[in-house]
This record gives structure tokens, sequence and C-alpha cells, in this order.
């Protein structure tokens, strides 16, 4: 199957000075096309960086990272959604549906009719108008992944983009992102510190850890689609646990 | 304190203001030169005005003051903006602008008056330097607050160029700062206006200088308030202005 995203002893990090400080070493990583994967690890152990490298924002220090999003006319090869729903305050909802769709050579007309038919997808048709402001935190979460949506990317990066929502909407966000991910075949590459929210959602579940990082584990999760949250999964999210703490182990010796 | 209350009290208190002005004066315990009688301003106003030396004094010194905060303002902003965005000439303008910066604008009438002559450029300029400093401040800090996560939003979505990032973030993300930097420098603007037209070019300071020369203090007054009026009517407009542009900011 055809590769979206490649990683080979790829370590990242930054220079200070003389010297450079390696947060993620020696990661290998492949998504397949249409491939849900999710990358689990603690907070501060390098997620972030690694979306950043795969966007094109942050070269690596040593290895090989191939990104082989098609670039296509009138379309963005990788979207990201962030943590926050990082919505501009100054424009209106469907402006800001439209950001990621300026500069690709679409007209006005099809701007909007592309941010009115992804407002409707999320299920915020009526509220192109509404500023940022007057959204909740799960409307402006939805946004978020609808703008991201809107450039028909080939690969989806998610960082964390749940984790600041109640119970309930991240639920009910969760559910929604693997019904867009289903009708859109696109590859998802979702980060997170939740086993449990990764297992539910990805085919695939990594696991990050130690100083610098790696992958210290990975998990396909076979569980038959659609998942309940309750039965399935639970012995891959046990394994998981279990290779954490041995992680936790491994890094406080 | 309800609306109306607020308004009834700021009222009286004006009128007992002006009371006691006026009859200090009436009753001799002031000389009505020195201070000259709340009632004798409305006539002197009648008379500047039919005269029509009132409208070519206020013609001349908003023309003035228009083209000093058209200048400052605009060169003010483009400066800050630029520096703030370009480390190296942030470094290089630092030590530059802690020696201009406290000069304050009527230090520069001799120059004023050798650069451009007793003329109108020559009061623009001195109108325009202590806008502009405000300006360049303002906006300087206003891009370097720019949060980065917004910067790196643009990045992620393909507006990594650097007039898409200043069009699409910097400019909306520092507008409210900039914005108020702008009306700072509408007031600043009115104050110096008189100060630029003292040394003879016509325009309302050189008819204050004029009308104290002959002792004509109520004619004074009357200019003095010709530039509250005028500035709480540019001020009003441009909270008009700001409000309309910075609609998505009101809660």
């Amino acid at each position: 199957m055809a590769t979206v995203v490649e990683a080979q002893g790829l370590t990242l990090g930054y220079r200070e000075g003389a010297h450079e400080v390696r947060v993620l070493e020696g990661f290998d990583l492949s998504v397949a096309r249409g491939e849900f994967v999710a990358i689990v690890g603690a907070s501060g152990v390098g997620k972030s960086t690694l979306l950043r490298a795969i966007m094109g924002l942050a070269r690596p220090l040593a290895g090989r990272l191939t990104v082989e999003a098609r670039e296509q006319p009138q379309r963005r090869p990788v979207a990201m959604v962030f943590q926050d729903p990082r919505l501009l305050p100054w424009r209106r909802v469907a402006a800001n549906l439209a950001f990621g769709l300026e500069g690709l050579g679409l007209t006005r007309r099809q701007r909007r009719e592309r941010a009115e038919r992804l407002l409707a997808r999320v299920g915020l048709a009526d509220y192109g108008q509404r500023w940022p402001r007057q959204l909740s935190g799960g409307q402006q979460s939805r946004v978020g992944l609808a703008r991201a949506l809107a450039v028909e990317p080939d690969l989806l990066l998610m960082d964390e983009p749940f984790a600041a929502l109640d119970a309930i909407t991240r639920r009910a966000m969760q559910d929604e992102l693997l019904r867009l991910w289903r009708d859109s075949g696109i590859s998802v590459l979702f980060v997170t510190h939740d086993i449990d929210e990764a297992v539910y959602l990805a085919d695939r579940v990594v696991l990050l850890g130690g100083s610098p990082a790696h992958a210290m584990g990975h998990y396909p999760i076979d569980a038959p689609r659609p998942r309940r949250r309750d039965g399935d999964a639970l012995g891959h999210i046990e394994r998981i646990k279990h290779g954490l703490s041995k992680a936790f182990e491994l890094a406080d010796a | 304190m309800s609306r109306r209350r607020h308004l009834a009290y700021a009222a009286a208190g004006l009128a007992a203001f002006l009371a006691l002005w006026e009859a200090l004066s009436k009753s001799g315990l002031m000389q009505a030169t020195l201070v000259p009688p709340p009632s004798s301003v409305p006539a002197a106003f009648v008379e500047e005005l039919t005269s029509g030396i009132w409208l070519q004094m206020v013609g001349e010194s908003l023309r003035h003051y228009a083209a000093g905060l058209i200048l400052g303002s605009a060169f003010g902003v483009a400066a800050g903006v630029a520096v703030a965005r370009m480390p190296r000439l942030e470094a290089a303008q630092a030590w530059i602008a802690r020696v201009l910066r406290p000069i304050p604008p009527l230090a520069w009438i001799p120059f004023a008056i050798i650069w451009f002559g007793v003329s109108e450029t020559a009061a623009t300029f001195i109108i325009s330097i202590g806008i502009f400093w405000i300006n360049y401040y303002t906006a300087l800090g206003a891009v370097q607050a720019v949060d980065r996560r917004l910067l790196e939003l643009a990045d992620a979505f393909g507006h990594e160029r650097a007039w898409a990032r200043l069009t699409k973030i910097i400019l909306p993300a520092s507008a409210p700062a900039i914005l108020s930097g702008l009306r700072t420098g509408i007031g600043q603007g009115w104050m110096t206006v008189v100060a630029a037209e003292i040394f003879g070019i016509s325009g309302i300071g050189q008819r204050m200088i004029e009308a104290s020369g002959l002792l004509a203090t109520n004619v004074v007054i009357v200019y003095m308030l010709t530039i509250s009026a005028l500035y709480g009517l540019t001020d009003f407009g441009f909270v008009l202005v700001r409000n309309r542009v910075l609609a998505w900011q009101r809660s």
C-alpha cells in the first residue's frame, strides 16, 4: 500500500548555540494512504515537534522524512488541526473556514461555496456569519476541523485536538471525526496523550517515549468498526498501558 | 449612580463653575481682562464668526492638523511595523530612537524654520513629529506582541510569505493597539497645533497670540473652546470608525 508519511531514523530538535537539543531520536513511522494512526505519549515528549516537521515547518537534524501527499491544484497536501481551535477572532466563521483556501487560485465564490459545504458537514450551517467568540468551545473546535478539511488534504495532522473539550463534547467530536475520515478517505495522524481515545479512533497506535523520544511500540488495533467504547478495545488499552508503564520505568531508571 | 443622575451632576457642576467664575469677575475681585467673565465669550465668538476670521483660522489650522496627522500617523505606523518585523532594523534603530524620542516637537521649531521657512510645511512638520513617535512605539509594540500561534497557523495553511502574513495575521491582530495609538495621536496633534502656529503661521495659534497682545482674553477663550470642540469632533468620529473596524472585538 502506498505510504503518505515515511520516517526512518528521524531525529528532531533544535540547535542552542553550538550543541543541538534532541527531542526525538531514531524515530520510525509509516502511515499508509487512508490509514488512521494515533501517536500516544506524555506531554512534552516531542509530539508537536514531529507534526511540525511533517508540515515542513522544521527540518530534521538527521534521518529521513518523506511526506508523499499529492500536490494538486486547488488543494493543500497537508492540513493541521491544533490543540486550541485557533480561529482568527477578526474573521467571521465562514471567513475563518476559507483561511486555507486563499492563495489556491479559487474564486471568491468557489471559496464561499466550499466553506459553506464544510460548515454544513460539521453541523454549523447557520453559523457562517457569526464571530468566533459567539461560538461554544465545541463549536469552535468543529470550525478548526472544518478549516483543515476545507483544503481537501491527503494527510490530516491533529495535535491533541480534543484535549481541552469536556467529556461529552469530546466524544461527539471523536465520532464526527471518524465519520468525516470514513467519508473522505484521507490519512490521519492523530497525536494524543489519551490512550482510550487513541484506541477508539485509530487503526494503529504508536507509543512515543524516552528521552530523547522514540517509538516504544506499534500496536495495531484490529477491533472492527464501528467500535464500542467499552468492549472491543479493552485488551488493546491494557497492552498499551502496560507498554507505557514500561516506558516510564525505563525513563526513571 | 444612574445615567440620568450622573448627567444631572455633571451639568450642575459645570453651571456652578461658570456661575462662580462670572461672579468673581463681575465683583471686581478679579480684573476682567485677566479673567474675562464667561458671559462675554459668546459675544466675542459671534464677532469672530461674522467677521469671517473664525472660519478662516479654523480652516487653516485644520489643514495643518490634518496634514501633520496623516503624515505622522502613516510614517509612524509603517516604521513601527517594519522595525518590529526586522530584528536587524530593530537593533539598528535602538539608539537613534533613544536619542530622538525625548526631543519635544516644539524643540524642532528652529530647524523647521531653517528647513521650510515660516510656512505651512513647517507647522505640519512640527505637528507630525509628536504624532509620529506615539504611533511608532505603539505599532512596534503591537506587532511584537502578536500571538506566535497565529503565525504558526499562517504557516500551516500556506500563508508563509511575508506579505500574506502581514495582511492576514499581523495587521489585523495588532489593529486594536494600533488604533488606540492613532487615537492618542489625534489628541496629541491638537495640543501641538497652537504651538506650531505661534511663530507666525496663520491659524488658531497665531490668532490667540494676537488676541492676547490686545488683552482680548475673551477671544483667547473662544479659540481655546474651539480647540476643545474640534478635538471632541475628531475623536468622536474616530471612535465611530474604530468601533466599526473592531466590531469583532465587542462582547
